[in-house]
Parts: C-alpha cells; structure tokens; sequence
C-alpha cells in the first residue's frame, strides 16, 4: 500500500509539472495549446536516448527541455500569428506529427518497439530505497517549477501576459510585442512539460510512442479546468483530483464483474469524455478564470 | 514511372472524394457555429459503424444497409451536435471546441464498447476491376467518385439556390444581423447538423466500402479532414472541395518520395506551409 501511494504521488508530481506548464500557456496567456503531449514526449525521448548514450542525467534533461523548447519556438512561430481555432488545430496536429515521427523514425527511436532500459538516476544513493529517492527527486523539480511559476505569474512579465490573454489590442496598442511575449510563454510551459518527459521515461525507464497519444494532452487540459485556468496553486490539486479519479476508476471492475477489461477501459474513457465537457461547462462558469492578486511589493522576496 | 503516377493521381482523386464529404461539412459548420468540431470525423465513424451494424450483424443488403445506417447516424448525430454545441450554456470557441473534444472521445469509445477496437469490415463480395491502361478503378470506387460529386454538387446547389442556403450564408456572413432580419437560426442549425452529419456519415460509409474500418478512423481522419478545410479556407465549403483534392493528391504523390507512413504527416506540413504564406487558406476570402 505505501508503495503503491509512493507511486501514486510521483505520478501526480509528473503531471502537475504538465499542468503548470499548460496553465502557463493558456491560463495566463490564453494559448489554447492541444498538442502539449508533443512537448511532453521530446522531453522524454532526447533525455532517454542520450543518458543510454552515456550522458549524465541532469545534462540529458536539460538537453530534451532545449529540444522541446526549440520546438514550441519553431512551431509558435510558424503559428501564433493566426487565430486561436486555427493554433489549436496546428498544436493537436503537431503532437500526432511528432507520435508519428517516434513511431516511424526507426534507426533512432526504435519506433512501436520502444526503447527500455532507460537508467534511473542515483540509484541507491546513500542507501535510500529506490521509488522513495525517486519521489523526492520529483519533489524538488516540482517545488522549483512551482517557486518559478507563481514568481513569473506575479512577475510584470506574468502581467504582460495576462493583459494580452484579456485584450491583445489593448496590449499591443501599449506597445507590447504579443508574438514575443506568446513565445516566450510557450517555451517555458514547453520546457516545463520536457521536465515531465525526462522525469517520466526514467521512472518508468521505458518510452514507446503509445504512451503519447493525445489523451494524455487532455487530462492535462481536465486537470487544469479542474484547478481553475489561471491558477498555479489550482495546478496542484486540479492534478490530484484528476490522478484520484482516474486511477479511482481501475477499481471499478470490483464493481462490475460481468464487463471485460476491453469494454470497460472504453466506459472510462466515455466518462472522461463527459468529465471534460461537464466541467467546461460548469466548473469555468463557477470558477471562471481566476486572476491571481496583484503582486504587492514584498512577494518577491 | 508514368503508370505510378497515373494510379497515385487515381488513389488521391479517391482520396480526396472521401475528405471531401468530411471537409466541406466541417467547413460549413465552422463558417455557421464559428467553432472548429474535432468530432466531426467521429460522424463518419458513426455513419460506417451504424451501416456495418445492419449489413454484417443482422444481414440487410448494403445498398439499404447504407441508407438505414445514414438514417441511424443522422439520428444518433444531430441530437448530440444540437445539445452538445448548441443548448449548452457556452459561448466561448475554446469552450466548444473542448466540448467537441470529449463528444469525440464518448462517440469513438461508445463505438469501441459495441463492436470492439478491431478492423472491420462490410459483408461485400470481392470487385474486380476495370482497367483502362495504367487506370484500374473498381465499381466501388467509381461509385465513390459519382456520390462523393453528386453529394458536393448538391452541397452547392443547396447554399445558392435555396431559402435554407441563403440563411446559412447570411449567419456565416453575420449571426447577429441574420436573426434581427427574422431568420430561424435554430432551425438552419438544425438544418445544418443534419447536412454536415449526412455528408460525413455518407463519407464514412464509402470509406468502410474502399477500406476497413475501425473506431480510430475518425479520429485518425482529424488532420488529413482540417488539412483539406484549412487549406481551403476553414468556413468556406467551396475552398474545402479543392483542398480536399490537393491534400489528397500531395498525399499520394509524396509516397513516390517518401515513406507512405508519413502521409498523414504530410499533410499536416501542407496545413502548416499554407498557413504561413496564406493565413486565410489557398482561395480563402479576404
């Protein structure tokens, strides 16, 4: 039992370092970004590749977060100018473009095979049991991205960007430059989610592209409507509510007996389905977006 | 070389028929609901599964199969487009697009429960096909080409010349100016669910008659379909039929290139590429 909450709570640590960067995009900046998956599984491929290659883990994940953060660039840049259907629709097609990118790109990535073996980090470092020092390694990226984030939401750059979610006219005619504020959010809620990659594929310590479908995209998307757009203390327990839930459903063959497996994992997914639309529409409504309080001056500190 | 040639402009000008059924509905729905419906695709899903259901399962012959399953889907899919897009109290395009997210999630894993993740396919004998020189095309597939142009056709015919047509441009044009003047919005969006889901079920049916079919289709259909929608200038349905056939011509073509597993891709850097030089589409108005 404590195991399986040990396990429990660094999956939950992954996914709020997912939910933060998603609510940097679109809660605070209002990027409706649908391919964050994309961001999530660069992170996870360079950063296992090349500590199998022999490259010290904390390099390897600096390395996946600038692959990442490179790629949100390109891809905002090729994209942030059109409207917000057309940039959902172009992220959404980007992470299946780079699924099936791994998926085909055999010579380097194996493709459905996957590549396993992938080390975890100072493994029996002073002698603390393996998940528990793993669990506290997810810990601190998690405090830190946390520390990060509430520090630039209150920051006049998380200002700067609020205003432009609310009214780009109104931003632009103060002489912001939108795009490069945009650009500059995107890659850092890109190299947040290239964090929860790295972090991923060596807990596990196995990546195949099945494991980065768009799903994962939109219980990201739940966890953050669930927590309130906007907010990064919201990110936290938006993202437990959501692992609770979803994991809570696993156990709902002890109640069902006479469903298969096949067809009850398809019932999950239909409750999200209705999850995702009921909360869009009532928890928004309730909660709306909220804004955090205007910075007085000693927060900094 | 040439005859390579000649069968992929056939395969993408099939292709491209069955896009467009998916595309002109997704364009027109975006130009009247002002929203981008990622469920769309699903419709074609539904409009084969629900044909595969009375041709296979209880044995009625394809050809009523088909009207009986477009019926089905019509019926199953405009109730969940009127209360998922237009009763709900939302007004945000992110909000319905999120919406249109889960309804594609519920639509494809409702269709999983019931007949199982696996390929299906239509209790159709084996064609044989015609052969004109290096053009082999099979009775199906010509069929494929004459409903997929009639349908588009009709889609026309339907936007210029009728009553309904007219109103759905005017909201296209502007929603607020189109109900002061007294038009039914609710009632051409009724009217417009129920084209977009005929032309998409249709699609899906033609599809399961060239190919197999499975619940993913119509999820895996999303961005060859914006693709087509987008290149033409998403809410313009005329736009959508010619990029339909450029997507799935590019498609085709580029398997003489590269990979055929990076088809989809390539239509996604086709989307990309065209809206970087052409934001509003290759014929989008101004």
């Amino acid at each position: 039992m404590t195991e399986y909450l040990i396990a429990l709570a660094t999956i939950v640590g992954i996914q709020v370092l997912l939910t933060l960067g998603l609510n940097f995009h679109y809660g605070i900046t209002g990027l409706v970004n649908f391919g964050h998956v994309a961001f999530y599984a660069l992170g996870a491929y360079a950063s296992a590749l090349l500590t199998l290659a022999g490259v010290p883990f904390l390099v390897a994940m600096g390395a996946g977060v600038g692959v990442a953060v490179l790629a949100s660039l390109l891809l905002g840049t090729a994209t942030l100018r059109l409207g917000e259907d057309y940039f959902a629709i172009l992220t959404l097609g980007f992470s299946e473009f780079v699924r099936l990118l791994l998926l085909n790109a055999r010579e380097l990535t194996r493709g459905a095979l996957g590549i396993p073996g992938i080390p975890r980090p100072w493994r029996g470092l002073g002698g603390v049991p393996d998940h528990i020092m793993y669990l506290g390694l997810v810990l601190i990226a998690v405090g830190v991205a946390f520390a990060l984030c509430e520090v630039l939401a209150r920051s006049p750059l998380g200002r700067t960007l609020r205003a432009i979610r609310d009214d780009e006219q109104a931003a632009m005619a103060l002489g912001k430059d939108v795009l490069r504020f945009r650009l500059t959010s995107l890659g850092w809620g890109a190299g947040l989610a290239a964090v929860a990659g790295s972090l991923w594929a060596h807990y596990v310590t196995y990546v195949v592209p099945d494991q980065f479908t768009p799903e994962i995209t939109f219980y990201t998307w739940m966890a953050m409507i669930i927590g309130g757009p906007g907010s990064t203390r919201g990110a936290l327990w938006g993202t437990a509510i959501l692992v609770a839930v979803l994991e809570g459903t696993r156990f709902a063959k002890d109640v069902m007996p006479m469903i298969d497996e096949p067809r009850l994992a398809a019932l999950r997914q239909v409750a999200i389905g209705l999850g995702l639309i009921l909360m869009t529409v009532y928890v928004r409504k309730l909660g709306g977006r909220s804004r955090p309080r205007v910075a007085p001056a000693t927060v900094s500190g | 070389m040439i005859a390579e040639f000649v069968h992929l402009t056939v395969t993408g000008v099939l292709v491209a028929s069955l896009l467009a059924l998916g595309a002109v509905g997704l364009s027109l729905t975006f130009g009247v609901a002002r929203f981008a419906n990622v469920a769309h695709p699903d419709f074609m899903m539904l409009g084969a599964y629900t044909t595969f259901a009375f041709n296979s399962l209880i044995g009625v012959p394809l050809g009523w199969a088909a009207l009986a399953g477009i019926v089905a889907a019509l019926l199953v899919g405009v109730p969940v487009a009127r209360i998922a897009y237009d009763k709900l109290p939302v007004t945000g395009t992110v909000q319905l697009l999120i919406i249109s997210i889960g309804v594609s999630f519920i639509l494809r894993h409702v269709v999983l429960f019931f007949f199982g993740s696996g390929f299906l396919q239509f209790a159709v004998p084996l064609q044989r096909p015609y052969v004109w020189g290096p053009v082999r095309l099979t009775p199906y597939q010509i069929l494929t080409l004459v409903v997929a142009s009639v349908l588009v056709l009709a889609v026309h015919l339907l936007l210029s010349r009728t009553k309904l047509g007219r109103i759905l441009r005017a909201i296209a044009d502007n929603p607020v100016l189109c109900e002061i003047s007294g038009a039914d919005v609710g009632r051409a969006r009724l009217a417009m669910w129920a084209i977009a889901v005929l032309l998409a079920s249709t699609g899906g049916i033609l599809f399961g008659l060239n190919l197999v079919i499975q619940p993913n289709m119509g999820w895996d259909l999303v961005i060859p379909i914006f693709s087509a929608a987008i290149l033409g200038g998403i809410g313009n349905p005329y736009g959508a039929m010619a990029g339909a056939l450029v997507i799935g011509l590019v498609q085709e073509w580029s398997t003489l290139l590269i990979p055929s597993v990076y088809k989809e891709a390539v239509a996604f850097c086709a989307m990309a590429l065209c809206l970087m030089f052409r934001p509003r589409g290759l014929w989008g108005a101004a």
